[in-house]
């Protein structure tokens, strides 16, 4: 039986589809069988940064529908072949997910998968609703700014009384905080929140840290997850942020500013 | 059939018909001495703002102020304008002859007024002008809402009260063992006690208890009221910020207090 985890954030832009992209692909790498699942229907994102935009035929809301048949739907990445994408409508709004489809399209994927994923859209309307209703673990992302660090909290308590495991066996899912687009440096400065600061507020595990790095942004218009690229340190920050998803404890990184050379300073913030 | 009184053993037997006694707390809401129209526009603004407070509640409508003013009313409407707005009125109080019978005519009962009843404001008017010297009053004090004491008991809470969640407890004091977070809300007709950080929204004695407090560990509060008068962030002492703190009513002022 798959696990259903939601990557939620409540706001916009934090890095919920990057997040979700590269968090399937370390799962899928490590062997686990992994469906990705776009509840951002409307604003169909996830397939690019997956890099499968020019395969989709059927989508999620055509299965849901009833338009077409599941397998149809899920398209299944070229470098990895344990790790599935099941794309959404670009044409469609999010008054197509109906409980009962979304929950009949989880119930058949759950037996074929290890892990499902669900790329929750920004809001905490239907989309997002729908996203987490069914979830087992919830990850939930944040940039250390303080609108997304109140936004986070208020997605933690939807998350405590919205969903199928709250209202059925009145039990809390499992919330980890996701750090994303983090700079030590500016932390330093006074720019950005703390990660102390943060986990105080929220009061909830802490999944990984994720340092601002130039790599994700390269690997999302090469629609090339960032875990596939593990050179960089915002890839290896995901595949820890992996290991503890599946229970590994390990020392967090790359929470202090990088060092650098003379000539690295003297030619500015290009590196 | 059979007629039940609290100290009497009921007989065995089973029976078609069976009658209790029992007590229970009513809202009193006072209708305008001189106008239904201002009192129903009041009401509104009172029901958008906090629905929960009211409805489908018990409500016992107060004619003190119309008996004074010797004015007629016309009851049968003000019930159906009531049921609309899925209120349930159930009886008058402190009426004169005349609107007695006008009551019973719009199948009210007859109530003695309560020795009991304490004003109510189900606290401050969230946007309604930020209090600042006088701290503001909410409107809904003015509207006499009233309501019976209620009994002193607490509600525990202990996982973090997220943005957007609210605690309501309209019969006695919130606990919250944890922190509560920014645009958050805690309401209560007791006291308030947060052994966390407050960060969110405070409204305790919201029944008009101007004895309730509210004790934080660590005050970042957004608002603070006490039975109605409230204090935004901005106008708390730098001195007392992030610190222990009690927050309480001296002579219609709201006080700040460390507890360190």
């Amino acid at each position: 039986m798959a696990k259903i985890i939601v990557i939620t954030s409540g706001k916009g832009g934090v890095g919920k589809t990057t997040t979700t992209a590269a968090l399937g692909a370390g799962l899928a790498a490590r062997g686990h069988r992994t469906v990705i699942i776009d509840f951002d229907v409307g604003l169909r994102n996830l397939d690019m940064i997956l890099g499968c935009e020019r395969r989709v035929v059927f989508d999620f809301i055509n299965v849901i529908n009833g338009e077409a048949k599941l397998h149809q739907a899920l398209i299944k990445d070229k470098r990895l072949d344990t790790l599935h994408i099941l794309p959404t409508s670009q044409t469609r709004d999010k008054d197509a997910l109906t409980t009962e489809g979304v929950e009949s399209v989880l119930d058949q994927l759950r037996g074929d998968f290890d892990f499902i994923l669900c790329d929750s859209p920004a809001g905490i309307e239907r989309g997002a609703h729908m996203a987490m209703y069914f979830a087992d673990e919830a990850v939930v992302v944040a940039n250390p700014e303080v609108s997304s660090v109140r936004d986070c909290d208020r997605i933690l308590g939807l998350l405590d009384s919205k969903t199928r495991k709250v209202e059925r066996e009145q039990e809390r899912l499992k919330q980890y905080l996701l750090l994303t687009r983090f700079d030590p440096g500016r932390v330093n400065k006074g720019e950005m929140l703390r990660i102390e600061d943060i986990l105080e507020i929220l009061a909830i595990d802490l999944l990984g840290v994720i340092p601002e790095s130039e790599s994700v942004l390269k690997a999302s218009n090469l629609g090339m997850p960032v875990t596939l690229d593990n050179k960089s340190n915002a890839g290896k920050a995901y595949l820890d942020a992996v290991s503890r998803l599946l229970g590994e404890q390990l020392e967090h990184r790359f929470l202090a500013p990088e060092r650098r050379g003379l000539l690295q300073r003297l030619m500015g913030r290009t590196a | 059939m059979r007629v039940i009184d609290r100290n009497e053993h009921a007989p065995a037997a089973p029976a078609a018909l069976e009658i209790r006694r029992r007590s229970v707390g009513a809202l009193v809401l006072r209708l305008d001495g001189e106008d239904d129209q201002a009192f129903f526009r009041s009401l509104d603004v009172q029901l958008r703002e906090m629905p929960d407070f009211l409805l489908g509640k018990p409500i016992i409508l107060d004619l003190t102020d119309v008996a004074a003013a010797n004015r007629g009313v016309d009851l049968i409407r003000v019930v159906r304008q009531l049921r609309t707005r899925k209120l349930v009125p159930i009886g008058v109080q402190s009426g004169n002859a005349t609107l007695i019978a006008a009551a019973q005519g719009a199948g009210l009962a007859l109530f003695d007024a309560a020795p009991d009843e304490v004003t109510a404001s189900p606290g401050p008017a969230p946007v309604a002008g930020r209090g600042t010297e006088d701290a503001g009053r909410s409107p809904a004090a003015k509207d006499g809402m009233a309501a019976a004491g209620a009994a002193r008991d607490a509600l525990l809470w202990t996982t973090p009260v997220r943005s957007g969640q609210q605690i309501v407890c309209d019969w006695g004091d919130i606990i919250v063992t944890t922190s509560v977070g920014s645009g958050a809300e805690l309401i209560a007709s007791g006291h308030i006690h947060v052994y966390g950080a407050l960060r969110g929204r405070a409204l305790a004695g919201v029944n008009g208890n101007t004895k309730a407090r509210v004790f934080c560990q660590s005050l970042e509060a957004e608002l603070i009221a006490i039975a109605g008068l409230y204090r935004v962030s901005d106008d708390f002492d730098r001195a007392v910020w992030r610190r222990p703190v009690q927050v309480f009513l001296r002579q219609d002022s709201l006080c700040v207090e460390k507890v360190e």
